[in-house]
């Protein structure tokens, strides 16, 4: 990878990830396989778990164009390793759980939706709050949704969202920013008293 | 969030955080309801993303048609398995060697004798002064068993064996040599004319080995016999053994 293509990989680009992701996955898969015994039908999900993991680390500034297939296809073993030890991220369980829901989400009969907490590994608590913010994020405009994951999903820094969202300086962005977190809680809470949910 | 937070925040979300940095950010959860509730809206829409994310880079393995690729072998494991091949190789060729090879018979009675027969047996010695009193004839005679010249020294000493007054170390060297000749028939003659007293034992030895040579085990076994009760037990019974 140049430094060039590392740098557009690291500034969150999915052009340069789906490059990333192909360039590598013969590679790392085959390594999986064929060294550390992954059953077949479930190294893509490692392999795949493994790349997004390295584009936060990228985009967080924690690394740098070396070697980053050695860096991925050790994340890729350890995400393994912690398989066969029957360990799951929470983040793992949340993106589990999170396919399970329908894909409409709406306000009928929340409730059928908490599932066991052996189940999905997560506790009643956390659910209801994946419940209540998914749906609040459902309800928050497209432009707030974008940059609430653009700051907190994607790391991107204030001063360089000035110009995507038309704002006047890096002051305006954060007060737009807090204005839709504001907003985003403020619909988790409905939604959480809707639902007759405690805080 | 300040940079460290979210970054902690983000291994914590991921399974990175082990130890005392996983137990305190536990407690800041626990203690910290705004920590509690970025970690949330962080998992909600990191989850969310990494879905839409996901469902992308799936459909380019089909599209793109991706496949796993064997890994490439490293040296020690190419070393390795060229170890095995080789050790494999060796083990068959052996196998193989050894299964061509017929199958060794054990030694004939004869062929032992022969083995004992091809070592002649030690040169007479002469006593001080004793020299002077042997014949020039036998004196000759000895001088050519010494020089290990045995043809000579069979035909001059079946000469002097002829007379009646020979003795006995003349005529069990007369034997001998005879035996060193291939004259079976002679030494053997010559060894059964040897009396009673030193040279009796190895005569008896010898003759043995000159009957088994012509192929008379019948008269060897009772001279063998004798023998095992002497100081040639250990080959005695070496040749009764490969006669039965």
């Amino acid at each position: 990878m140049t430094a060039q293509e590392f740098a557009h990989f690291a500034s969150g680009d999915e052009g340069a990830l789906q490059q990333f992701f192909k360039a590598h996955y013969g590679y790392v898969t085959g390594w999986l396989i064929y060294r550390e015994k992954c059953p077949q039908d479930r190294v893509g999900e490692f392999y795949t778990d493994a790349v997004l993991r390295v584009r936060d680390k990228a985009m967080q500034g924690e690394l740098e164009a070396g070697n980053l297939r050695a860096y991925l296809l050790l994340t890729a073993i350890n995400g393994w390793k912690m398989e066969l030890r029957r360990e799951t991220s929470l983040l793992k369980r949340h993106e589990r759980y999170l396919e399970q829901l329908p894909g409409d989400l709406d306000d009928s009969n929340f409730d059928a939706l908490i599932r066991n907490e052996e189940e999905t590994g997560l506790e009643t608590r956390q659910q209801q709050s994946v419940l209540a913010i998914q749906r609040a994020l459902k309800l928050l405009s497209d432009a707030c949704r974008q940059l609430l994951t653009d700051t907190i999903i994607n790391g991107i820094k204030v001063g360089g969202l000035v110009e995507k969202y038309g704002l006047k300086d890096a002051r305006g962005v954060t007060a737009k920013k807090q204005d839709c977190k504001g907003q985003l809680q403020r619909l988790a809470l409905q939604v959480m008293q809707q639902n007759q949910w405690s805080l | 969030m300040n940079n460290n937070i979210d970054n902690t925040l983000r291994d914590y979300a991921a399974g990175s955080l082990a130890g005392n940095a996983l137990q305190e950010f536990e407690q800041r959860l626990r203690d910290e309801p705004e920590l509690q509730a970025e970690l949330d809206l962080y998992l909600a829409l990191k989850s969310m993303d990494n879905q839409r994310l996901k469902k992308q880079l799936s459909d380019s393995i089909t599209v793109e048609q991706l496949s796993p690729t064997v890994p490439p072998r490293t040296g020690f494991r190419l070393l390795l398995q060229w170890l095995a091949v080789a050790v494999s190789l060796a083990l068959a060729l052996t196998a193989w060697w050894r299964w061509q090879q017929p199958t060794k018979k054990a030694d004939t009675p004869a062929q032992i004798a022969q083995t004992y027969i091809k070592e002649p047996y030690p040169s007479p010695v002469s006593a001080m002064g004793e020299a002077d009193t042997l014949s020039d004839a036998l004196k000759s005679a000895f001088l050519a068993y010494r020089k290990g010249n045995f043809a000579s020294a069979a035909q001059q000493l079946t000469t002097i064996a002829a007379r009646s007054e020979s003795d006995d170390e003349t005529l069990f060297y007369a034997g001998e040599a005879s035996l060193q000749t291939g004259q079976l028939e002679e030494a053997i003659r010559h060894f059964e004319r040897v009396g009673a007293g030193y040279w009796r034992e190895a005569a008896d030895w010898r003759c043995a080995l000159a009957l088994l040579k012509s192929g008379q085990t019948d008269k060897a076994r009772p001279l063998l016999e004798k023998l095992r009760n002497g100081t040639r037990r250990t080959h005695a019974e070496t040749l009764l053994k490969a006669m039965e």
